[in-house]
């Protein structure tokens, strides 16, 4: 027979991913499909003839091309490049499970889109503690084309990544704890008025369970089953080292209905896993979609769930809500444990941004989600970071420079210059400076520590204490 | 409630038994036949796509809807529509009256169409509403009486996602929901009010028939946003769903006919509306998400013949597409479709086949080299190269 080499080429940083590729005779007849992982290919065995070659991204796109086969000898090779156009190989995840087009040309973003952005995280050990903001990972995120891309390692836990600006509504996105978590802030294409500037995307080093989750997102079903086939078996036998990986598999087979597959997993994911209510949430809904469901320990499973605390997966959210209202409603509010946690869930279900693969929701603590929307600044600046740009009065807000008295109206000392010092020990940062500009006093004394500043304040370097940094200021002027 | 189809089925036969829910005209809302209790919460008003939409479905699933598995049983409709008093007529028959879609109406027409669906487990569930609706935590749909009792407007309103849950009770195996309506948060929901439908039918925890349950939900839009149509004419979502049905969401089984799935459904649409969005201001894209439970692949609907392909054909570089004389042709048949120089990329609706996509340009002041093309629904974009 002839043969179609199939090569899934890749550009990225992991290779993990499966992408599912059909072929077609020339009468429009699907005769093979199947998931093939990037850079790695497959080869197809066919007759003579012209096929045509579909690879369907996770992100609902597809990509064609056709080939002819003359005779039973020939062979020919079709290659993919699904993340070529990444302008970095850490970002190129973002074209295969968020959007093939993020770093089109041609896209409409603005210079101020991304200031006054602030990041912090969250943390809690178990579902007994409080949350507390925790020290922000130092790191160098990649920045390219206004993205930017941060790189966790999240030990055993709650986490969530707090997010707002003065156009971002405050809100906490849950991130996985895993050894590798990479979140990428990718400013949004033409943005309107009341649209968010930003979108947030979460992902695990386990492509392939990202994957499975992005293809059933875009509503390819058909496709998440190949990628399922191929997977399912690596995500139970990870299970025990990769937990979060095997609750996007356990979703997905509930979704499907595939509960065979399921096996006695789900005790282990439940049990073993204090600190993923997701575990505990998808036990319960094993038991209540088994054709002999035990609905006793399923509501128990509910309750379970809801102490842990809110699912990491939108899909946890939405299961753990479900069957909380399940049983309430069947019970008409008179199961009073059921129905109480009904009640103190409801305000993460109220507050949660449904259309985010991994749980969002607004609020400004989160252990209190809330539809009052808040933007700007939170109240507290511990452990802000800023994703861009920052100016003077966000290093005042910070406590990175004193909080001294404005000095003087600039309007008739200069306009339009970024980051000057006039005269040494006052400096203005960031942004065009206007008639209304104050300039303040900072003890700044050099550009190389208003770098240093910028990067403290973008979660780039540790922060010194005020009197370490006038030492080191102090040094750094002699020096020059 | 309205049953406009009821084929005898003595032997309780598989069949698909459908239900439809148009509204246009909100009593209560501006516009509406109440102004005594018009209140501005939530700011809504009248419609004029749902009906229209609503009828179109219905009008398919009369005239067209064909599944040899599971022929149609019933059609359950509700309307209501601007001018009141409607009525519809299926194909040979004489006029029928539509009741009105108040949340009576709704909820006694729905547990009949339960009880329908109910009666065989090879039966095929299909629910379509286009109207209002609101989401926070579940989408709810608004009856044409919503905000009847002012002190307390969200009572009778449906609750979707507890209803689509309820339904997991119900014996038929694949169940597919249509859902053309806003899902949309408003500022009066977020602070004012204990936002809360009613499902159509109590769910009951361990009475879920889930294990073989196909039961997709294609929402029109995605959480939290809305939905559009023309005034007076099909919304965007009801007119992809309905090319979808027609073939576009079609593939071709293993005995060669081409069957529109619960796979290929979900699918085409997006494809569809994303294709539409296109042409359309940011603001009023719409993005057609999938939900539910999505179990194996059901079909729904046979075609006759070939399905159809949305074709698009441009050059690169794309401008001297304007001057481009295109022409797709189908070698084994002949068939042949052209388009003379004229501005903007080519959008043609061809057979799914195998065609040889070209371009040709007066003087010969271009050349590009003919390329063959497999049409695949529901869209398949070409770019020939021009030098």
């Amino acid at each position: 027979m002839a043969s179609i080499q199939v090569n899934m080429e890749n550009h990225g940083f992991f290779s993990e991913a499966a992408l599912v590729v059909d072929v077609y005779n020339h009468l429009i007849k699907r005769i093979e499909r199947a998931a093939i992982s990037l850079g790695d290919f497959k080869t197809f065995q066919v007759d003579p003839g012209c096929y045509a070659v579909q690879m369907q991204m996770p992100t609902g796109e597809t990509v064609t091309e056709q080939v002819c086969l003359d005779k039973e000898s020939d062979s020919v090779e079709i290659i993919f490049k699904p993340n070529a156009d990444s302008p970095h190989e850490q970002m190129a995840w973002g074209l295969i499970t968020v959007d093939k087009n993020l770093y089109r040309d041609g896209r409409i973003i603005s210079k101020q889109q991304l200031d006054g952005i602030w990041l912090r995280l969250w943390h809690r050990a178990h579902s007994d503690a409080e949350f507390n903001s925790i020290p922000w990972t130092i790191q160098i995120p990649t920045r390219a084309n206004h993205f930017v891309h941060y790189n966790f390692r999240l030990d055993q836990g709650q986490y969530f990544l707090q997010i707002g600006g003065g156009k971002m509504a405050h809100r906490f996105i849950a991130l996985p704890s895993s050894e590798d978590i990479w979140v990428l802030l990718t400013p949004v294409d033409q943005q309107e008025k009341g649209e968010d500037p930003v979108e947030v995307n979460v992902t695990t080093v386990n492509q392939e369970a990202e994957t499975l989750l992005s293809y059933l997102d875009s509503g390819s079903i058909a496709q998440a089953r190949v990628v399922e086939a191929k997977v399912a078996e690596k995500l139970l036998l990870t299970k025990m080292l990769d937990p979060i990986a095997a609750t996007v598999g356990a979703y997905f087979l509930i979704k499907a209905g595939d509960l065979d597959k399921l096996h006695d997993w789900t005790d282990n994911l439940a049990n073993w896993f204090e600190w993923l209510p997701d575990g505990a949430v998808i036990k319960a809904w094993h038991l209540l979609k088994e054709s002999a469901g035990n609905t006793s320990e399923a509501r128990d499973w509910l309750l379970e769930a809801e102490r842990r605390g809110v699912p990491i997966y939108t899909e946890g959210v939405r299961l753990l809500y479900d069957g909380l209202m399940l049983y309430d409603s069947s019970a008409k509010g008179k199961d009073e444990e059921i129905h109480q946690a009904r009640m103190r869930f409801q305000s993460y279900a109220d507050a949660t941004l449904w259309d985010k693969k991994t749980t969002t929701f607004f609020g400004s603590h989160p252990a209190r989600p809330s539809l009052k929307l808040r933007r700007g600044l939170p109240r507290s600046n511990k452990n802000v970071v800023f994703l861009e740009q920052v100016n003077i009065r966000q290093l005042k807000w910070l406590g990175l420079i004193p909080r001294k008295k404005p000095l003087k109206n600039l309007s008739h000392v200069i306009r339009g210059i970024t980051g000057v010092m006039i005269p040494p020990g006052e400096i203005s940062l960031g942004g065009m400076l206007s008639n209304q500009d104050v300039l303040f006093e900072t003890g700044i004394n050099s550009t190389n520590e208003l770098d240093q500043l910028t990067r403290i304040a973008r979660g780039e370097e540790e922060a010194l204490t005020l009197h370490q940094r006038q030492d080191t200021a102090t040094h750094k002027t002699s020096e020059l | 409630m309205t049953l406009i189809v009821d084929n005898p089925n003595p032997n309780h036969d598989a069949s698909t038994h459908v239900f439809v829910v148009g509204i246009g005209a909100y009593k209560h809302f501006r516009g509406g036949s109440d102004p005594k209790r018009i209140t501005d919460v939530p700011r809504l008003g009248q419609l004029s796509s749902p009906p229209i939409s609503a009828r179109a479905f219905t009008k398919w699933v009369c005239e067209e809807l064909d599944n040899p598995d599971a022929p149609l049983g019933s059609v359950e409709l509700l309307l209501s529509e601007a001018n009141g008093n409607s009525t519809y007529t299926v194909k040979n028959q004489q006029p029928q009256v539509i009741e009105e879609a108040n949340s009576v109406a709704i909820f006694t027409a729905f547990s009949e169409w339960y009880e329908r669906c109910n009666d065989n487990p090879d039966n095929v569930a299909l629910f379509y509403y286009s109207g209002h609706g609101l989401e926070k935590a579940n989408l709810i749909l608004l009856p044409c009486d919503f905000n009847e009792v002012h002190t307390s407007p969200w009572r009778n309103t449906i609750d979707f996602e507890m209803t689509r849950l309820a339904m997991q009770q119900n014996r038929a195996k694949t169940q597919c929901y249509f859902i053309d309506a806003c899902r949309e948060t408003t500022k009066q929901m977020l602070n004012e009010y204990a936002v809360r439908g009613d499902p159509l039918k109590i769910p009951v925890p361990g009475q879920q028939n889930t294990s073989q349950l196909t039961q997709p939900v294609l929402y029109a839009t995605s959480s939290g946003n809305k939905a559009f149509g023309k005034p007076d004419d099909l919304t965007f979502y009801t007119k992809a769903l309905l090319e979808a049905l027609r073939g576009k969401g079609a593939s071709q089984q293993d005995n060669n006919k081409w069957c529109v799935d619960t796979d290929g459904l979900l699918k085409a649409v997006i494809q569809l509306v994303n294709v539409d969005n296109k042409k359309r201001k940011k603001k009023e894209h719409q993005d057609v998400k999938g939900g539910g439970q999505v179990g194996q692949p059901s079909i729904i609907h046979h075609i006759v013949g070939v399905p159809p392909v949305d074709a698009t054909v441009v050059c690169n570089p794309i401008d001297v597409t304007d001057i481009a004389t295109f022409t797709v042709k189908e070698p084994l048949s002949g068939k042949t479709y052209q388009r003379q120089p004229a501005a903007g990329a080519w959008e043609v609706t061809v057979d799914a086949g195998a065609y040889v996509v070209s371009a040709t340009f007066a003087g010969n002041q271009f050349s590009s080299e003919p390329v063959s093309r497999f049409m695949i629904p529901p869209v398949a974009t070409t770019k020939l190269e021009v030098t």
